[in-house]
């Protein structure tokens, strides 16, 4: 038998398909319909901690200062993900890498060199991942939701060209919900060693815990209950700032008292009226105030606490609240009203009004956030609520009806697959940079995959079908800022 | 197994294949090879319903985390060999036409654009262009707004034709949407319901089958097992075959034989303790006879130090000669070592233990005084002892001659040992 040969029928004459993501990668090989494995984004020495190679780490990017170990733990990472897991010789490989939008510069150039440096990878192409996810669907226009661990993409796609102008984004994702599980937990948790009495949280659990709660016992809540629990925090909100406030006048009243006593004898009637006023006033609102506390309702039925097993020995007291409370972070408003479902909105409202009919019927969730159960009903139900009640979208989208589509394959590995037919496609050959090229180009590589190649003629860049990439420059010269 | 391990990551060559077996598996909880197990079940016979006859059945079961095939209400098997199936993803179907499409698409723009070329190329283009402008454009207003490239009904009917004999046209349906209706509503008892994580499955075991992702420990399934393809290793200088190709290897072995390992007794340290400087201190190191020959092992002072690494002990060696006993395949298994061999004295001041081919002994030596606590401590000797080389292989090459012993060459190493750091005091 010749084992060369195998290695061809294992995958070795299709082009790797890469899918980096900030906590998880998925790769595998194009034309396959799942991936071959997905593993966290780390490196980890023998016996040492997961280190993140992405995670956290964009300021630093940005500042250009820990290139060199950036490179590093990429280098590091490809060599497990290529020797270890798809057990192939990148040496003369074609590589498809799915980015984001937002990815720097500077991480995809580090990718490329240490691609085409240091593995000898023949050729390459970044493409953007909202666009591969509609070929998962075969749909040229819907509007991609991504929902990743660190934030939250929106970006509509028209006739398959991604619409910049129109893309939102904030940080809303799995690391906000993971801290405020962490928030609640120090603040209601409680830790039992054996059998010693239970001690609050002090210091951080670590982030693997923390996924694993996230994971097993937290869902996206019903709006009704969501507003009761908004409500809620509001109000006690409210008590803590009224104590505050309350104390203040207990203060400013004992000084009154002092100084009516003081100048009693001067008979200084107006002081005493505007005191004897004010407290009255007080207490009434404190009265009326107290009557609205009572009625502020927690959701029923409440959910039960539960205990995690940390170790052997160590067990973990949860609120129940945390399940539900812990991913409203992703739709209750911030200060300029930002949560997913605005910004859905928000995108929607920029697009041309003649594709927003098309683009609210055609959302595609993505992202591993997303597979929270009850995420996909939740942004559904507020898209409806917020286009019918609130003044700022009634009068442009009330018409739109907002259907999501269902992807073959779950949420997490939408633009792996996306880009797994891309790679198997005969244009996708034209998008390839080769070694040269980027050798030539003084170690850059080319915006975005819709600039024109120099070898290229006209025709090459000018495709029609969704398989290909327009409006690419618009993409590349803007994120070059 | 180290050397194999640094082959089969140097990005030259990766020498492992990886594909899906089907006949060993992988528990779905914590990715352990399964193992089948057989047990018997008592049953009614089918000819007599009185009388009972004892069947075996077959399932599998993970040593590791105790996970069955039973616990999931898999059924058993019959045979030993039997298919256990994978579950399928329904979804293939569904990729599998996706993928068709867009080849489909791909492949229509590529004709459509070789045959604009062409056209142009040739000059049809430009004369059904000019023929369009003198002839057809003011009949057909509104066709030739449609189509501004090719409109003639000629050259559309041959493009039509030139497309439809090199290829198949594929259709696909559109996607299904769901509105907020469809969508999977939050079931009710998710507000009342416990929560138990040892019932949920983690992220890790998710991700395990990256198109099912399960949810819930009691919907395991085991998954095929990956299968590793040992390719072969070539040595870069001299060509010869390091590591013979092999499917399911379930160890490396070498299949040169003139490696080090395989002639040169091992010198390991035994025990580790604290060290002083300036006075006499007791180092017990350990020997490995990996040879089929017992050798005799005497020590020499080595006084050639060279100049990349110093000793900075003065060491005391033990004047008699050392016997290890050769390396029998058969020990290993046998769980008393010393039973049925003759027994041998040994000087309890210099041998610690005796075990197969393996020997404990002690050293003297002294640290030089200068020596700063937190400092290494290197001693250095050398050993004499005796190798016959691939003499045993000669030997069953050329017919068993037992009167024939194989003369021994003898060769000197040179050890240096790192014993530890200077003891605080």
């Amino acid at each position: 038998m010749s084992y060369k040969k195998l290695g061809m029928v294992f995958g070795g004459g299709n082009p790797i398909v890469l899918d980096i993501g900030e906590t998880y990668t998925k790769l595998g090989f194009a034309g396959e319909p799942e991936p071959r494995a997905v593993i966290p984004t780390a490196i980890q020495k023998v016996g040492g901690p997961l280190t993140y190679i992405l995670k956290s780490d964009r300021s630093c990017i940005s500042q250009h200062l820990h290139c060199a170990t950036l490179k590093q733990s990429i280098s590091k990472f490809l060599e497990k993900v290529f020797f270890k897991i798809l057990q192939i010789n990148p040496k003369h490989q074609r590589v498809l890498l799915c980015e984001s939008l937002l990815n720097p510069t500077k991480i995809r150039e580090v990718i490329a060199e240490v691609l085409f440096h240091q593995f000898e990878v023949a050729a390459l192409v970044f493409a953007p991942h909202h666009l591969l996810a509609c070929f998962t669907v075969a749909m040229g226009t819907g509007l991609v939701v991504d929902c990743a661990y660190n934030e939250t993409i929106v970006l509509p796609v028209i006739e398959g060209t991604p619409i910049l102008w129109a893309w939102q984004s904030a940080p809303l994702g799995s690391s906000g919900i993971q801290d405020e599980i962490m928030k609640e937990i120090s603040e209601k948790g409680k830790i039992q060693v054996r059998d010693e009495a239970a001690k609050s949280v002090t210091s951080r659990l670590s982030e693997r815990v923390l996924e694993d709660i996230k994971v097993k016992a937290c869902f996206v809540t019903q709006y009704e209950r969501a507003k009761l629990i908004h409500d809620g925090k509001l109000a006690e909100w409210r008590k803590v700032c009224r104590k505050r406030v309350g104390s203040y006048f207990f203060i400013f009243s004992n000084f009154c008292n002092h100084a009516i006593n003081y100048f009693y004898n001067t008979n200084l009637i107006m002081l005493r009226l505007l005191y004897v006023m004010m407290s009255a006033r007080f207490t009434q609102k404190n009265v009326g105030d107290s009557t609205s506390e009572q009625e502020i309702t927690k959701p029923s039925p409440a959910l039960s606490d539960m205990i995690y097993p940390i170790d052997g020995v160590t067990r973990l007291m949860i609120p129940g609240s945390v399940r539900e409370e812990a991913a409203e972070v992703l739709f209750e408003q911030d200060n300029d009203g930002t949560s997913i479902s605005t910004m859905v909105l928000d995108s929607l409202l920029q697009c041309p009004v003649v594709s927003r009919k098309e683009l609210a019927q055609n959302l595609l969730v993505i992202g591993g956030t997303s597979l929270l159960p009850g995420f996909r009903h939740r942004l559904l139900f507020e898209l409806k609520e917020f286009a019918e009640s609130e003044e700022k979208y009634r009068s442009k989208l009330s018409q739109c009806e907002f259907r999501v589509h269902n992807p073959p394959v779950p949420a997490n590995l939408v633009s792996w697959l996306g880009a797994s037919i891309f790679a198997s496609l005969e244009s996708f050959q034209h998008r390839l940079v080769t070694k040269e090229y980027f050798n030539q180009h003084n170690r850059k590589l080319p915006d975005w995959c819709g600039l024109p190649f120099p070898d290229k003629t006209p025709e090459a860049s000018s495709h029609t079908t969704p398989a290909s990439f327009k409006g690419g420059s618009h993409l590349g010269s803007s994120k070059n800022k | 197994m180290q050397i194999a391990y640094q082959c089969c990551f140097a990005p030259v060559s990766g020498y492992l294949c990886i594909c899906r077996s089907s006949t060993s598996w992988q528990c779905p909880a914590c990715s352990h090879t399964l193992s089948t197990r057989a047990s018997n079940s008592i049953i009614p016979s089918a000819e007599d319903p009185s009388k009972s006859i004892s069947k075996k059945t077959y399932y599998q079961a993970c040593n590791f985390c105790r996970w069955t095939t039973r616990g999931i209400g898999m059924p058993d098997k019959d045979v030993v060999s039997a298919a256990w199936s994978e579950k399928n993803n329904p979804e293939q179907l569904r990729i599998r036409q996706l993928m068709d499409y867009y080849r489909y698409l791909a492949q229509k723009e590529t004709a459509e654009q070789a045959q604009r070329k062409s056209s142009k190329k040739r000059g049809y283009f430009s004369t059904a262009m000019q023929l369009q402008q003198r002839y057809g454009g003011p009949r057909t207003p509104q066709s030739s707004k449609k189509h501004p490239a090719v409109s003639t009904p000629l050259s559309s009917s041959l493009a039509a034709l030139r497309l439809k004999g090199s290829f198949k046209e594929v259709t696909l349906e559109p996607a299904q949407t769901c509105g907020i209706d469809e969508v999977e509503k939050l079931p009710d008892e998710i507000y009342t319901k416990k929560v138990d994580f040892t019932q949920i499955a983690s992220i890790q075991q998710r991700l395990y089958q990256p198109s099912r992702q399960i949810e819930q420990v009691e919907d395991f399934w085991p998954r095929k097992s990956t299968m590793f393809v040992k390719r072969s290793l070539r040595c870069k200088k001299c060509d010869h075959n390091i590591i013979k190709p092999e499917y399911n290897s379930s160890s490396i072995k070498f299949k040169i034989q003139l490696v080090a390992v395989h002639h040169i007794p091992e010198v390991r340290i035994h025990k580790e303790g604290p060290i002083i400087a300036g006075s006499k201190n007791k180092i017990s190191l350990s020997l490995i006879n990996p040879t089929e020959h017992d050798i005799h092992i005497s020590f020499l002072p080595n006084t050639e130090e060279n100049n990349t690494k110093k000793s900075n002990a003065t060491t005391e060696l033990p004047s008699s000669e050392i016997v290890v006993l050769k390396y029998d395949e058969a020990a290993e298994y046998i769980s008393t070592p010393t039973s049925g061999k003759p027994e041998m004295f040994d000087d309890p001041s210099l041998i610690i233990y005796r075990r197969a081919n393996k020997i404990g002994f002690y050293l003297q030596c002294v640290p030089n005084a200068d020596l700063a606590p937190g400092d290494d401590v290197w001693i250095t000797f050398r050993f004499r002892h005796e190798h016959y080389g691939n003499a045993s292989v000669v030997k069953l090459l050329k017919g068993d001659d037992a009167a024939s012993e194989p003369a021994p060459t003898w060769l000197t190493q040179t050890v240096f040992v790192n014993i530890g750091k200077v003891a605080d005091k």
